[in-house]
């Protein structure tokens, strides 16, 4: 597996919980975990490096960054990525990623995304649903979202819940209903809803919901691209139905 | 058995249009279109069996400022005034300039559709637009 390292530039404790905002559908983990970010005023503490990654920095206030940056504050790390993940890429950034959380002896690593859902301009209130490691998260969850009993999941956030269940690391995938390929931040400020119920880590996702339409313009150019790798990774998989019993 | 259908003259300016917008797309990609002042939507197709059903997506654009246009059977034209000028500096770029009015795209359909019966709404702010299929005979 060709290499991608994880680079800490200010210390993190261990048993952190580990917070995923990767682009994927709806760019629902991007959206959410960015306004975390910004509303918990989180640090910036690490990046995710890797020659996999295309050969691009992204400017703030006129300094460089990686596009995969790792911000902190007690007791949460979040991950989040202002570039869309090559396919190629997901693999090792999923083994990085997975094994980083092992090595902060990570109480948990939650992964915020979206599911697409064909009537999602007649849903109201998106819906969240979670995939998770092992059945004795489900108290955790409680009513903050509906387990997902059957069917595929495809992309990185496939790749962290599998490695996280055999590195024995909890892991839930949260994945609110969401569109397509049309950035969606009403199933973001959703996710969050059930993020807060699960950490207990109060969220305002007002502004989220106020911003929307600024934010869905803003974020165009990056949802462009993750449709691109989308496709690349056959995510339509997931309107499938397995064919076998569990 | 199916006869072979004559093409419009109309098809093969609508061919010439898509290699000359392929060629922009490829040179530009991110669709912000500083000399027209558009702004290229995200867009999506599902094909039914009777339906083809396009989506736009088009943040900060009212209902009434949506036109849809069919262009030699196989082109949507969407134009839609945005509510307010949109600005690079609004998103936070401060090293451009340009100013945004509109939204405007040109989406090739996949199959041939009945101009005559379109159907359009936009809710949530996105636009969906309901196209028969033509039967061919």
């Amino acid at each position: 597996m060709e290499s991608i390292t994880v680079v800490e530039r200010k210390g993190m404790p261990q048993g952190l919980t580990l917070i995923n905002g990767l682009p994927d559908v709806g760019l629902v983990g991007v959206l959410a975990v960015s306004h975390l970010v910004s509303s918990l005023k989180m640090e910036e503490a690490g990046s995710i490096e890797s020659e996999l990654l295309p050969p691009l920095v992204v400017l703030h206030r006129g300094l460089p960054k990686s596009p995969i940056r790792i911000f902190f504050k007690e007791p949460l790390a979040a991950i989040v990525s202002e570039t869309a993940v090559p396919s190629e890429a997901v693999y090792s950034l999923a083994d990085a990623i997975v094994k980083w959380a092992g090595s902060k002896k990570a109480k948990i690593v939650i992964s915020v995304g979206g599911m697409a859902v064909q009537n999602r301009q007649n849903i109201e209130k998106p819906k969240v649903f979670a995939a998770l490691t092992d059945e004795s998260l489900i108290e955790m969850l409680g009513d903050s979202a509906e387990v997902l009993q059957e069917g595929y999941m495809v992309g990185p956030y496939a790749l962290i819940l599998k490695k996280c269940l055999d590195s024995k690391i909890s892991g839930v995938t949260l994945l609110a209903q969401s569109f397509y390929n049309y950035p969606d931040p009403e199933a973001a400020a959703a996710a969050l809803g059930s993020l807060e119920k699960i950490t207990g880590i109060a969220l305002d996702v007002s502004e989220l919901l106020q911003k929307g339409e600024e934010i869905r313009l803003k974020a165009k150019d990056i949802m462009r691209r993750t449709q691109e790798e989308m496709s690349k990774m056959s995510k339509s998989h997931e309107y499938e139905v397995p064919p076998l019993y569990g | 058995m199916l006869k072979p259908r004559r093409r419009r003259s109309s098809g093969i300016v609508n061919d010439l249009g898509r290699h000359a917008r392929k060629l922009k797309d490829e040179t530009f990609r991110s669709g912000w279109d500083e000399a027209a002042c558009s702004i290229e939507p995200l867009s999506n197709i599902a094909v039914g069996a009777e339906e083809i059903t396009v989506t736009v997506d088009l943040p900060l654009v009212d209902d009434k400022q949506v036109r849809v246009q069919i262009h030699g059977e196989d082109t949507v034209e969407v134009y839609a005034k945005t509510k307010r000028t949109v600005r690079f500096d609004d998103l936070g770029i401060k090293h451009r300039r340009g100013e945004f009015t509109c939204y405007r795209a040109l989406i090739e359909l996949p199959e041939p559709v009945d101009d005559t019966r379109v159907v359009h709404h936009l809710k949530r702010g996105i636009l969906e637009i309901r196209l028969l299929k033509l039967r061919q005979e």
